[in-house]
Order: C-alpha cells, then sequence, then structure tokens
C-alpha cells in the first residue's frame, strides 16, 4: 500500500507539490522562529561574554525586583578601594554606564533601530573588550571614541567637534577614536560612546559614585574564589558576581524577553499550519473522490478498509513529511525576512551566524507531519466507506462519515461554546495568562465552529455575491457561480481557509484601532497642553528641559512626568508617576472620583499619592489608607491615598509629587514634558519658541503640538500593525494556495464538461472568466464570513476591555480594502487554473476520463 | 404522433438555405481562384476536386476534399483518413458506418471543427473552417453546429432547461419562448425542465442534450454514437427524435455508429474502411447494413 501511495504521489506530482506548500509555510514559520530568536539569543550570549571578557568578578546594586525599564542605582566610589585591599584582587575599576547619543551639526544622531544610545566610560585595557581602529580611546576631557558601525554610517572621522547629549544637556565633545567591539562594527545597532570616568561622573550626576566595580583576580585565583572573597567585604546591598554568571544573567533576561517574541511568532505559525491544514483536508477529499472508481476496484480485488485508509494516509504522510522537511530550510528565509521585517518597523535584533539545533528540525517535522496526517484522516475514512460496487457506476458520489449528520449541530455549539469561553476570559478572576488562554481557546473553537458551519451558507452566498459577478461576466459568471454551489464543503472548506487570515486581520485592526482611539482621546481628555515634548528613541529628558522651555517666550506653564515602577507590597510591580503640584492643574486635567478635586494635588507633599481607580480596586484601596512600595534599589516607603482618579491610559497606577520622587529615587529624569502657552499666543510660534530654547543644550528634545504627536504615536501603532499584518499574510498566501489548488483539481475533475462547452461553442476567454468568476466567489465568500468574525472577535475583546477604555468602532476603510483585497487574491490565485482550463483542447478533453 | 411543422416555420429556413447556398458558392469560386494564382498543385488538386463547386450549388451543409488525418511521425506514423472527399446535403440525416479504427470518429471530430486534419478542408455552410483560428472555429460551433454525445456531457448544476439553453446563453441570448416551448414539447421533457440531470434517466438526459442541440438551430448536429450508452428500447426513442428533428425540424444530422440498426434510420449511409469512404448509400435496412459491415471486416 505503500508503494501504491508513491506511485499516487508520483503521477500527481503538481497536485502533490502545491499540498506541500500549505504545509510547508506553516513548518517554515515554527523552524524559522526557533532559528532566528537562536540567532538574536546567541547574538546577547556573544555581546555580554565578550564584554566580561576580562572581568572576573563585577559588583552592581542588589535590585529588589526584575525591572525592564530601569538599572540598578550607583555604587559609592568609595567601594573600589575597599575591594581593592581584598586578597586576590590585582585590579579592581569603577565604570559608570549611562544613555546618551552624539549631536552632529546641532542634528541627534541615534541608534538608527530601536535599540539603545549607550555611552560608557572607559575601563582601562584589562577591561577593555573595544579594540581601537583609529585615533586612541579618551584620556582628556571632552574626548569621546565611538563605535565604527556609526562612524561608517554617518561618515565621522577622528577630530571631528561633535556634542554628546548629557543628563546636564549637550556638551561639546571630541572625536579621538574610533572602535570596534571585539571584531564587531557595533552591537544590533545600538550607538556606544565612551568618554573618560571623569566626565561620565560629571555629566550624568554621579559624583563619587559609579555605575559597576570591575575586578580582575591575581594568577591562579578562581572568579568563584574572588567572588566570595569580595562579597564578605563589602555591605549587603551589594551584587557580587563572577563575569560569567553575570553575562549569562544578563543574556538571561534578554532570553526571557525574547520568550514573548518565540510565543507570538508562534501564535501566527500555528495559525498558518491550521489554514495548511484546511487544504490538506480538501486537496484529500477532492482527490478520494475523484478516484473513487479506483478505490471500488481495489476494493473489489480485495483490499480491506483499513488497507485503503492506509494508503490514504500513506500519501499523506510522504507529502507531510517531505514538505516538512523542506519547510524547515525555507525557515532560513522566513528568520532572514522576519529579522528585516522587524529592523524596518523599527525593532532592529542582533543576530548571530545561523545554529540549527536537532529541535529546530526536530519539532517542525513532527508537528508538520502529524498535522498533515490529522487533516487526511477523515477523507481516508470516506474512503473506507466506498462500496465495492461504485467501481460499476458512472458518477458515483462520495459516501459521508457517519457523523457527519450532526456537524451543523456540532458546529453550532462549539462556536457558542467559543463565544462562552472568549466571555468567560475576560469576566474571570484568574491569572492573566490563565484569561488568555480561555480567550485564545474560545477563539480558535469559534473559528473552528464557524469553519463547520460555513457548508450552509455557501449557497445563499454565492447566489448573492453571484449577482454582480453574472451582470459583469454575463453567462461565465453565472456557471462560475453555480460551480462555486455545487460542491458546498469544497467551497467551505476553501473559503474557511482565507476566513481565517482575513478574519484575525480584521480582528486586529478593531482592536488596534481601539487601543489607538482610546489613547487619543484619553491624549484629547486628559492633557490640556499645547505641546508634548519627548525625547528621540524614548531614552528619558534631562530635568533641565523643564525650566530651559519655561523660559521660553510665551510659555505659560510647564510640567515634566517622570514615571518609575515599584514593588507593590510583597509582588507585583506598579507604574508612579511625578508631577509637579503647582503646575499640574493647569496642565492635566483628571477626572476625578469620589468627589475628589485639584485641591488634592496641593496636598500631595512627600507621603501622599492619588491613585487610578483601576489601582485602587485592584489592591482594595480607600481613601485615607496607606500603602507600602519598594523601589528598584530597595527603598522603602509608605503612601496614603488622597484621592482616585479615572485614567486607564496615561496616568496608570498612581501619582506622586516630584518631591516624594526625589525621596525615592536617584535620577528624575522627565518621561514627557507638557507645555502650555499663554493666552493668545499662536501654536506655531510657542512651538518654534519652545524648540529654539531647548535646541542648544537638549537636542535630542522632539517638541510636537499635541496634533502632531497623535499623528506620531498613530504611526508608531501603524508599524506594530504592519508586523502583525505581513505575519497574517503567510496564512492568506497558504489559503490562496489552497484556492489555487482546489480550482485546478476541479479543472481536471470537470475536463469532459469543459471539452462539451467549448465544443458547444464557449470561447477560451468565457472559460477563463468562469473559472476568474468562481474563484472571485469563493474568495468573496471567506472574505464575508471572514470579516464577520473579526468584527465579532472585535466586538467581544473591546467589550471585555471596556474598563481599560478600549472602544469598539467598525473600521470601514479597512473592510473594504480587505475585501477588494480577497477579490483580487480570487483572481490571482485563478490565473493558473483558468490558463490549464483555457488550454485544453475540446476534443481530448471530451475524451478524458 | 407526427407533428406537423406549420408552414410559416418552414419557408424561412429555406430562404435561408438559399441564402447560405449562395454564399458558399461565391466563397468557393473564391477559393479556387486564390489556388489558381497560389499556384500549380492547389490548382490541381481542385481541378481533381473540381466537386467543391458542384457541392456549394447542389446544396451540401458539410463539404470536405482530400481529408488526411496522421497521428505521429515517421515510421511509426498511423493514418486515420486517407484522403476522404465529400458533400453532405442539406435536411438529411446522414450516418457515418465503419468498424472501430476505420476512421469514423476521427472524421465527424474534423467535420465538427473539434481536431485539424493533417491535409484537406472543410467547409460547413459554406465556410472555410480548416483554416480558421481558434476563437473564430469557436463563434462557428457555437452558431452553426450542434452537438449530442454518447455520455450526454450535461452540466449537472444546472436544470434540463438550463442546459438545453445553454449555448444561447453562451452567445448571451436566450431562446425565444415559442421555439423553447415547440422545443421542449418535441422533446417530451415538458414536466422535466426543472429537473437538475441527476434526477433523469438516461433516455431524459439524451432528449436534454438533442434538444440543446437543436436550439441554436444550427447548420448541422454531430451525434457521436448517441444510443451508445443507452439501452435498445430507449435508443429507439431517442432515434425517432432525431429522426423527426430532420424531417420535421428540417435539421441535417450527421451521426457516427457502429449500430446498424441506428444506421438503419438514416437517409444516406458513408462506409469508412482504413480511413477510405468505401461506400455511399442511400437508405438501407438493417439487416443490408449488416452485410456491407461483415464484408467489411
Amino acid at each position: 500500500m505503500f508503494r501504491f501511495a508513491l506511485k499516487a504521489l508520483r503521477t500527481r506530482k503538481l497536485r502533490s507539490v502545491l499540498t506541500g506548500i500549505a504545509i510547508l509555510l506553516g513548518t517554515a514559520m515554527i523552524a524559522g522562529t526557533f532559528i532566528l530568536t537562536d540567532q538574536v539569543s546567541g547574538a546577547f550570549d556573544d555581546i555580554f561574554k565578550k564584554a566580561n571578557q576580562g572581568t572576573d568578578v563585577i559588583l552592581t546594586q542588589k535590585t529588589a525586583f526584575e525591572s525592564q525599564q530601569q538599572q540598578p542605582g550607583p555604587l559609592p566610589q568609595s567601594l573600589i578601594a575597599t575591594v581593592q585591599k581584598v586578597p586576590g584582587v590585582a585590579l579592581a575599576e569603577g565604570q559608570i554606564g549611562a544613555l546618551g547619543a552624539l549631536v552632529v551639526d546641532g542634528k541627534y544622531v541615534g541608534p538608527a533601530s530601536g535599540a539603545p544610545p549607550l555611552v560608557f566610560s572607559t575601563p582601562s585595557s584589562r577591561f577593555n573588550s573595544n579594540t581601537i581602529v583609529a585615533g586612541a580611546f579618551p584620556a582628556r576631557h571632552g574626548d569621546v571614541a565611538i563605535d565604527k558601525g556609526l562612524a561608517d554610517r554617518e561618515k565621522l572621522k577622528v577630530g571631528q567637534q561633535v556634542g554628546l547629549t548629557t543628563r546636564i544637556g549637550q556638551q561639546p565633545v571630541t572625536i579621538s577614536g574610533i572602535f570596534k567591539f571585539g571584531d564587531a562594527n557595533s552591537i544590533g545597532g545600538a550607538t556606544l560612546t565612551a568618554i573618560t570616568l571623569t566626565d561620565a561622573q560629571a555629566w550624568f550626576d554621579r559624583k563619587g559614585q559609579v555605575s559597576t566595580i570591575l575586578v580582575a583576580g591575581d594568577n591562579g585565583v578562581s572568579p568563584t574564589d574572588l567572588a566570595s572573597r569580595v562579597q564578605a567585604a563589602v555591605p549587603a546591598n551589594v551584587l557580587v558576581e563572577t563575569g560569567t554568571a553575570n553575562a549569562s544573567r544578563q543574556a538571561g533576561d534578554i532570553n526571557d524577553n525574547l520568550g514573548f517574541l518565540k510565543q507570538f511568532l508562534f501564535v501566527f505559525a500555528v495559525i498558518a499550519l491550521l489554514v495548511g491544514a484546511f487544504i490538506i483536508f480538501n486537496v484529500f477529499s477532492i482527490t478520494v473522490a475523484q478516484r473513487i472508481r479506483e478505490l471500488a476496484m481495489l476494493r473489489t480485488v480485495g483490499a480491506s478498509r483499513w488497507q485503503l485508509l492506509r494508503s490514504v494516509l500513506a500519501e499523506a504522510f510522504i507529502i507531510g513529511l517531505i514538505a516538512s522537511i523542506v519547510g524547515v530550510g525555507v525557515g532560513v528565509l522566513f528568520a532572514k525576512s522576519i529579522n528585516l521585517l522587524f529592523d524596518a518597523a523599527g525593532f532592529g535584533l542582533p543576530t548571530t551566524g545561523i545554529q540549527i539545533k536537532p529541535r529546530t528540525v526536530a519539532i517542525p517535522v513532527l508537528v508538520g507531519t502529524v498535522v498533515t496526517l490529522l487533516a487526511a484522516f477523515i477523507p481516508g475514512l470516506r474512503a473506507t466507506r466506498i462500496p465495492p460496487i461504485a467501481a460499476l457506476r458512472e458518477g458515483a458520489t462520495l459516501p459521508r462519515t457517519r457523523w457527519s449528520r450532526f456537524s451543523p449541530y456540532a458546529g453550532g455549539l462549539i462556536a457558542l461554546l467559543g463565544i462562552g469561553g472568549i466571555a468567560s476570559g475576560f469576566s474571570s478572576n484568574g491569572s492573566v495568562g490563565q484569561r488568555l488562554g480561555l480567550i485564545a481557546i474560545g477563539a480558535l473553537a469559534v473559528l473552528f465552529g464557524v469553519c463547520m458551519l460555513i457548508r450552509f451558507v455557501i449557497r445563499p452566498l454565492a447566489r448573492i455575491l453571484g449577482w454582480p459577478i453574472q451582470k459583469l461576466a454575463g453567462n461565465s459568471g453565472r456557471l462560475g457561480r453555480e460551480n462555486a454551489m455545487r460542491n458546498p464543503s469544497r467551497t467551505a472548506t476553501t473559503a474557511a481557509a482565507l476566513m481565517v487570515g482575513v478574519g484575525l486581520v480584521v480582528f486586529i485592526s478593531v482592536f488596534v484601532a481601539g487601543l489607538k482611539s482610546s489613547f487619543i482621546d484619553a491624549l484629547d481628555n486628559t492633557l490640556t497642553s499645547d505641546l508634548i515634548i519627548v525625547n528621540e528613541g524614548f531614552t528619558p529628558l534631562a530635568a533641565g528641559a523643564v525650566d530651559a522651555s519655561k523660559s521660553a517666550p510665551g510659555v505659560a506653564s510647564v510640567l515634566g512626568v517622570g514615571f518609575g515602577e515599584v514593588r507593590f507590597g510583597s509582588a507585583g510591580t506598579e507604574q508612579l508617576s511625578a508631577i509637579d503640584p503647582a503646575q499640574a492643574a493647569s496642565l492635566v486635567t483628571f477626572d476625578w472620583q469620589n468627589g475628589g478635586s485639584n485641591q488634592l494635588l496641593a496636598q500631595l507633599g512627600t507621603d501622599g499619592a492619588i491613585v487610578e481607580r483601576d489601582f485602587a480596586k485592584t489592591h482594595s484601596l480607600t481613601t485615607g489608607e496607606q500603602f507600602g512600595i519598594t523601589t528598584l534599589d530597595g527603598k522603602t516607603a509608605r503612601l496614603r491615598v488622597l484621592g482616585e482618579y479615572r485614567d486607564p491610559q496615561l496616568f496608570t497606577g498612581f501619582v506622586v509629587s516630584n518631591a516624594a520622587y526625589d525621596t525615592l529615587f536617584v535620577d528624575r529624569d522627565v518621561g514627557v514634558l507638557l507645555v502650555k502657552f499663554a493666552d493668545g499666543v499662536a501654536v506655531a510660534t510657542g512651538k518654534e519658541a519652545v524648540a529654539t530654547a531647548l535646541k542648544a543644550t537638549y537636542p535630542a528634545a522632539k517638541v510636537r503640538t499635541n496634533s502632531e504627536y497623535k499623528d506620531f504615536i498613530g504611526k508608531q501603532i501603524n508599524q506594530i500593525l504592519t508586523i502583525f499584518y505581513a505575519l497574517l499574510a503567510f496564512s492568506i498566501v497558504i489559503s490562496l494556495f489552497g484556492v489555487l489548488i482546489t480550482l485546478l483539481l476541479a479543472v481536471y475533475e470537470r475536463t469532459r464538461e469543459i471539452g462539451m462547452l467549448r465544443a458547444i461553442g464557449t470561447t477560451r476567454g468565457q472559460l477563463r472568466s468562469m473559472i476568474f468568476s468562481e474563484s472571485v466567489i469563493t474568495c468573496a465568500i471567506g472574505g464575508i464570513i471572514g470579516i464577520g468574525v473579526g468584527l465579532l472577535f472585535g466586538f467581544l475583546i473591546a467589550k471585555g476591555l471596556q474598563d481599560e477604555g478600549i472602544q469598539f468602532s467598525v473600521p470601514v476603510v479597512t473592510i473594504i480594502v480587505v475585501f477588494v483585497l480577497a477579490v483580487v487574491a480570487g483572481l490571482v490565485a485563478a490565473l493558473a487554473p483558468a490558463r490549464r482550463a483555457a488550454k485544453l483542447q475540446p476534443l481530448e478533453a471530451l475524451h478524458y476520463e | 404522433m407526427a407533428i406537423a411543422s406549420p408552414a410559416c416555420c418552414r419557408e424561412p429556413q429555406r430562404a435561408d438555405v438559399l441564402h447560405r447556398d449562395f454564399t458558399a458558392y461565391r466563397m468557393s469560386l473564391g477559393r479556387v481562384a486564390l489556388s489558381v494564382m497560389t499556384g500549380g498543385i492547389a490548382l490541381s488538386e481542385h481541378i481533381e476536386h473540381s466537386g467543391a463547386v458542384t457541392t456549394a450549388t447542389n446544396g451540401a451543409v458539410v463539404s470536405a476534399r482530400g481529408l488526411v488525418r496522421r497521428y505521429g511521425e515517421g515510421d511509426t506514423a498511423v493514418e486515420a483518413l486517407r484522403g476522404v472527399d465529400l458533400d453532405l446535403a442539406h435536411g438529411k440525416f446522414i450516418a457515418i458506418m465503419g468498424p472501430s479504427g476505420s476512421g469514423k470518429s476521427t472524421l465527424m471530430h474534423i467535420l465538427a471543427g473539434l481536431d485539424k486534419p493533417t491535409a484537406g478542408e472543410v467547409w460547413i455552410d459554406g465556410t472555410l473552417i480548416t483554416d480558421l483560428k481558434d476563437k473564430a472555429l469557436t463563434l462557428l460551433r457555437r452558431e452553426k453546429i450542434g452537438f449530442v454525445f454518447q455520455f450526454f456531457n450535461l452540466l449537472p448544476m444546472l436544470t434540463a432547461e438550463e442546459n438545453i439553453a445553454l449555448p444561447l446563453s453562451i452567445a448571451g441570448t436566450r431562446p425565444e419562448a415559442e421555439w423553447m416551448d415547440r422545443l421542449v414539447g418535441e422533446v417530451g421533457l415538458k414536466d422535466r425542465l426543472r429537473h437538475r440531470p441527476a434526477e433523469l434517466s438516461g433516455g431524459q438526459q439524451q432528449r436534454v442534450a438533442i434538444a440543446r442541440a437543436l436550439v441554436s438551430k444550427p447548420a448541422v448536429i454531430f451525434a457521436d454514437e448517441p444510443t451508445g450508452n443507452l439501452d435498445s428500447k430507449t435508443g429507439g426513442e431517442i432515434l425517432e427524435l432525431l429522426h423527426r428533428s430532420v424531417n420535421e425540424l428540417n435539421q441535417t444530422i450527421v451521426m457516427v455508429t457502429h449500430d446498424p440498426r441506428a444506421a438503419a434510420i438514416a437517409d444516406e449511409l458513408l462506409f469508412l474502411e482504413d480511413g477510405l469512404i468505401v461506400r455511399r448509400s442511400p437508405h438501407m435496412t438493417a439487416e443490408e447494413i449488416l452485410d456491407v459491415m461483415k464484408s467489411l471486416e
């Protein structure tokens, strides 16, 4: 039977190849995800290992929790002497790490991608993992050395006068040298700027302090020994690690974040596999139907049902296995293109060379093969139900399986259960993971249920959609419509494959449009400022920018908002915002709850907080109560609840005064700077004045009017949308292969009909437009149902997230675009089948068996 | 149950025939003139087959000259037709007979414009079709040729009525109600119009196919073993129906068959053997046909 299956595959090469592609792309996405995340985590491993190459032991401040946003606080410089005295220490040295970028000819020159602009003090050669390629490392005040990547990109030369953004404003500097990181020009898009330790301390507000202490041991002392000796000599709040342990911890932190990326990409791979499974199912159903007489003949000569099932499954196994193996190869391309995509969207990631681990091959091959087998199982079962007598009958139809009559009820039930699952996911009190899981499973169930039900709406939908097509394409359109309707299950499965991709595109666009509009509404409703100023590249703005902008003519009030992350109680972190109580009332409109008012702002002091309603609800806090917080550096404080406001978008968590913030945090950088003009100042004039006031000292500050800022946020969101769309495009492409192959098989199946039509006077053009009509109708059905499902999901999620301020709106433009694309896709997918049909010679077609 | 065709319907068709004949005549003359100009070989062919001119004037709907059909090349080449000339008159039921492999199906396919001869020419209703490009040939088939196939070849998703009207819908028109009524009455499908092929018996399906062939009032209908897939009683009914369409609707039918009983209904018989017409005869009985066939095999 296996040999029989191989023969069957060989005689239907084109079909086998197209079927294979359906599963190939899905497995390529799984393999590609492994490859890409391995490449990225490998790159970070290398970076941290290389950075700590000459460092045996490294000292940093202990943190109270893990934070993605904040760096650990500084260590006192005096600790270096203590460490130096520890027996076995050859050299102990302080280093400072901060954020800052060059300013060339008044222009801010940051990293090209979303990577950070890193500034660090130059360590002595023993600890330095950089190799100079031109000039020298900074030795004097005002010297900088930069990475070769940046120097090449911006055509910077040794000796050139440039600026450097620092915590105390722009500093004039001279490029003293250009270096490579190990043998790489740069680190994953980040910019590297080396300065002297004294400059670093002065410019980044670290007088008498260092960020880390690097230690090298005497010969013969192991790093582990050295670490425990140092640990004994320093206070308990200092973290002492070996260089390797520190490198792997930092790489590990990054890998935790990559875990999210992996899951994110896997979701799309699973969707692609699901779509591929539909196509496999369809192709095998059609093939079994076409081979009815052959299979029945096998039964008459004594093949058992099990043997027939096995022959179908063997075919599926071979296709699945080969396609999956090829898919792993294609996965390399997928990894590359996703990396390019992220780069283009501003989320560039460093990568190392491609390493294929065993699981990168094993998992996609296993999953791809199993999915193919599962998808072919029902068609295989139906093959077993062909009675031997069918061998003798012309045009026998394939028997359905025993359970098929329950499928409409099952489909409806599954869809309803799915909706229930989504709803309970929103209302349950479980963890975020559990709730998301419920929602995802619910959504999958809805998709499945709808797929089972589509069969029953094919006829009415095809009738409606066929009407304009018949007007357009005449009789060919009508025949196309009839062809789309003649086998509703087949059209349904083909359309369902497309529906999945379209549905998710619409859902995401609804969801993101909701996010965007709720964020923009929040800006409109909460902020009364005229300008919103943030730094380039999402780096914090120096606090001095507040006074600088205040000095600009026409400015009435300025509010710098600081952000922070603290631990609440013993678990979980919360966001806090810091404001100047005297300025806040004129720039921020708080939506006060329970009779609160702006007067509460004046009472903030150093231990008061106003809290967001959700924060109060989550932690069961009422006005007058106190709550404890811990900062990253381990400082604790108790704050008193003065009142509640509602703002699920901007000031989430709670708000304290700048005074309280200063007692808790080392640096008070400004996240967002809000500016309001005096009455009668034109926005353009005022903006110009503020920009001029900031330009010399704070060149990284990007001054935008409220509406410019909204556009900027909109663009950022659209970039993320692009990534989603690009990933969903894979599933849509797969479903188009499904349309193509189904039509191609239909053309083979209807060869004699086509011969007859040609004989009685149908032109090639008419035949082509018949196939095009069928394809367009199928795709339009997939599109319409997809749009419906997408809107349903969008509606459910908007209802579920109502409390977060997410609104539901119908994205009319997207829906029109998606529908038009579905129709165009239908035309594209029908190109090859239509050509095939038109090429058939009437005589040969008439005598086709 | 003879159905008399009203004179009003017959007369325009006669005029049609005259018009067609005249056109054919002119075109044949033009063809000869062209051949004269293009060289001696072509000229000599036409002198040899000077019937081309006469057939056009004597009312031939289908004419063929020097048809050769060769399959394959070199030593393995097989000649299915080795030089066939014929003129088939309008309003006749013609049967093409011959043992299997005699070339009768090939002949019909070439006459119907479904296949191209290796050499030779075919005129349908005055139009030389052997030189036509696919598009023009398709349109010619649409207007001038009807088909009845052994396996009915109906579209399963269309009703009987829609199947009948198919050739006209392809042309973007629809049958006149009166004509459709009459046609449906002739083929006896009045109460079956809303049924799909799967709900019809074999005989009924072939009736639908015959009505489909008749609906566009073609110059000629080609029937390829129309009874080959039916039992003898149903087959007889179908033959009777075909015969009636010749007599009462003034159609021309060319039927390929190997069944002597089917051929016995024809007005004229052509016998093929080894790619050549070996005998032409007016009506014969089934027994006479059987004798001829035996002598051929």
